[in-house]
């Protein structure tokens, strides 16, 4: 089944390339999404500013010898009857050992930190949003600002959105005077529809361009068994679209989430993923939710465990090797009571493991890559876990 | 005169990109005053969407958990966009 979809998909993603180039594709889709607004534009119903709200989450990530930890607080609250702003600060505290780090370097601690700002502005039935978002590392610094345009038609029925972020970042290297830099541009298109009183469906286009520094300054590629410095094209361009269906079934007072991501790039990547969900609600307090998830990819076309030759282009990246990986995952969300102050604040917590199976990409003993009989194929478990408490106010 | 404006004309549309943009920009505009559609009337009303409004149909009522988890899945494979969802970059590996 997921076979034929994605073949599908690969079909109308190559014939529209063939036809438009990406900017004609995004005014395209535009303009026909206008003729439905125009067409439909009489039984409009207004859009609302998203609520107020405070949150603050902590977030732990320990799989592959890397533990990610750290808060993140959020803030958002209206200023007029139709414009709304807010702010975040998340930080990851990494300290890291992992393969790759093992093999190339020292195991390393080290904070990330982000910064973000973005406001709204609702009129009628549209709303526009503006977000910049700074990350800081000691060795990557990136700024990006997001544009983003979302209109309900058809009685609040059919809502349309389009987006584009742009992204400028600093590479740089802890142990030498490296220095380069990437840009990134996104292009996004988005459709909902309620189809019945219990279905909504979803459909999302993103088609992202990156030009510059594109690997890591501290990874390598093997070369006969050498480590030679990792080298990637400075230009990357990718396509992912995704359908979502969410749908209630009242018999068992149960949510069933579902969505299917297909993506190809111009480094031969191809991946594919599934996610479906069930949240029920228990007793009057409770929401539970439980998911699995499928992701697998295909290798880079300049991607090798071990080279035999010296290429231009070379890497051992493994995120960029053929693996998949396998999630399962809960959540509990307990409803607490308003109070003078909060308005339908709740607390909950989650929990989700993940396997990596690596498809080429060997682990071998004592990281000597001479040691062909005793490599193994790399894989390893993830566990995510967040607690987080959010309300309106 | 005129030929020379044409002509002028035709090699500034010779860019493929710029003539398919142009195509692209007048097919819909000239089809919305000569095609008349048939309105259309929403099927579900809005004192049927009490369903979709529910706490289980909800997505992301908390923003950050369903964030961390995207960002560690597109940090450890190759595959990212068209996930509803936006960040900012960073030198994760």
């Amino acid at each position: 089944m997921l076979q034929a979809v994605r073949e599908v998909v690969v079909v109308v993603i190559n014939k529209v390339r063939t036809l438009l180039d990406t900017q004609s594709l995004v005014t395209c889709v535009w303009s026909l999404l206008l003729i439905i607004g125009m067409t439909l534009s009489n039984t409009v119903m207004a859009i609302t500013l998203p609520k107020d709200k405070a949150e603050a989450t902590y977030h732990y990530y320990d799989g592959g010898g890397v533990e990610v930890t750290g808060p993140a607080l959020f803030v958002r609250k209206s200023v007029s009857d139709n414009v709304s702003v807010a702010a975040s600060y998340y930080v990851d505290a990494i300290s890291s050992a992992s393969i790759d780090v093992e093999t190339y370097a020292s195991p390393y601690e080290e904070d990330r930190t982000e910064y973000s700002v973005a406001t709204d502005y609702v009129e009628n039935d549209a709303r526009l949003s503006f977000a910049y978002v700074n990350s800081d590392e000691s060795d990557y610094q990136s700024d990006t600002f997001h544009f983003d345009y979302q209109e309900e038609f058809f009685g609040g029925l059919t809502t349309a959105s389009m987006g584009y972020s742009s992204g400028s970042d600093d590479v740089l290297s802890n142990v030498s005077d490296f220095k380069d830099s990437a840009d990134h541009d996104f292009y996004r298109l988005g459709l909902s529809q309620v189809l019945l009183p219990e279905l909504i469906i979803r459909a999302n286009y993103e088609h992202i361009s990156d030009t510059g520094y594109l690997g890591s300054p501290y990874r390598k590629s093997v070369v006969n068994g050498v480590l030679l410095d990792e080298n990637l094209p400075r230009t990357r361009r990718s396509d992912a679209l995704s359908f979502g269906a969410d749908y209630f079934i009242e018999t068992w007072s149960t949510a069933i989430k579902t969505q299917y991501r297909y993506f190809s790039d111009t480094w031969d990547v191809k991946a594919n993923d599934f996610r479906l969900s069930a949240t029920k609600s228990y007793k009057t307090n409770w929401i539970i939710e439980g998911w699995v998830r499928y992701y697998g990819q295909s290798s880079a076309s300049f991607y090798q465990d071990q080279f035999t030759s010296v290429f231009n282009y070379r890497s051992r990246d493994k995120e960029l090797s053929d693996f998949d990986s396998y999630s399962l995952g809960s959540g509990f969300e307990y409803l607490l009571q308003d109070t003078e102050w909060l308005e339908k604040p709740s607390l909950a917590f989650g929990a989700e493991w993940i396997r990596y199976q690596y498809n080429d990409f060997y682990q071998y003993e004592n990281g000597d890559f001479n040691q062909n009989n005793n490599k193994r194929l790399y894989e390893f478990d993830a566990t995510i876990i967040y607690v987080s408490f959010s309300s309106g106010f | 005169m005129i030929a020379k404006s044409y002509q002028s004309l035709i090699k500034l549309f010779s860019s493929a990109a710029l003539l398919r943009l142009f195509i692209v920009l007048c097919i819909p505009l000239t089809s919305v005053s000569c095609i008349k559609i048939p309105e259309l009337k929403p099927w579900v009303a809005p004192y049927e969407r009490s369903t979709l409004s529910r706490e289980e149909m909800v997505r992301e009522r908390h923003t950050y958990p369903s964030q961390f988890r995207e960002h560690v899945y597109s940090v450890r494979g190759a595959a990212q966009g068209a996930t509803g969802s936006q960040g900012g970059g960073c030198g994760c590996n």
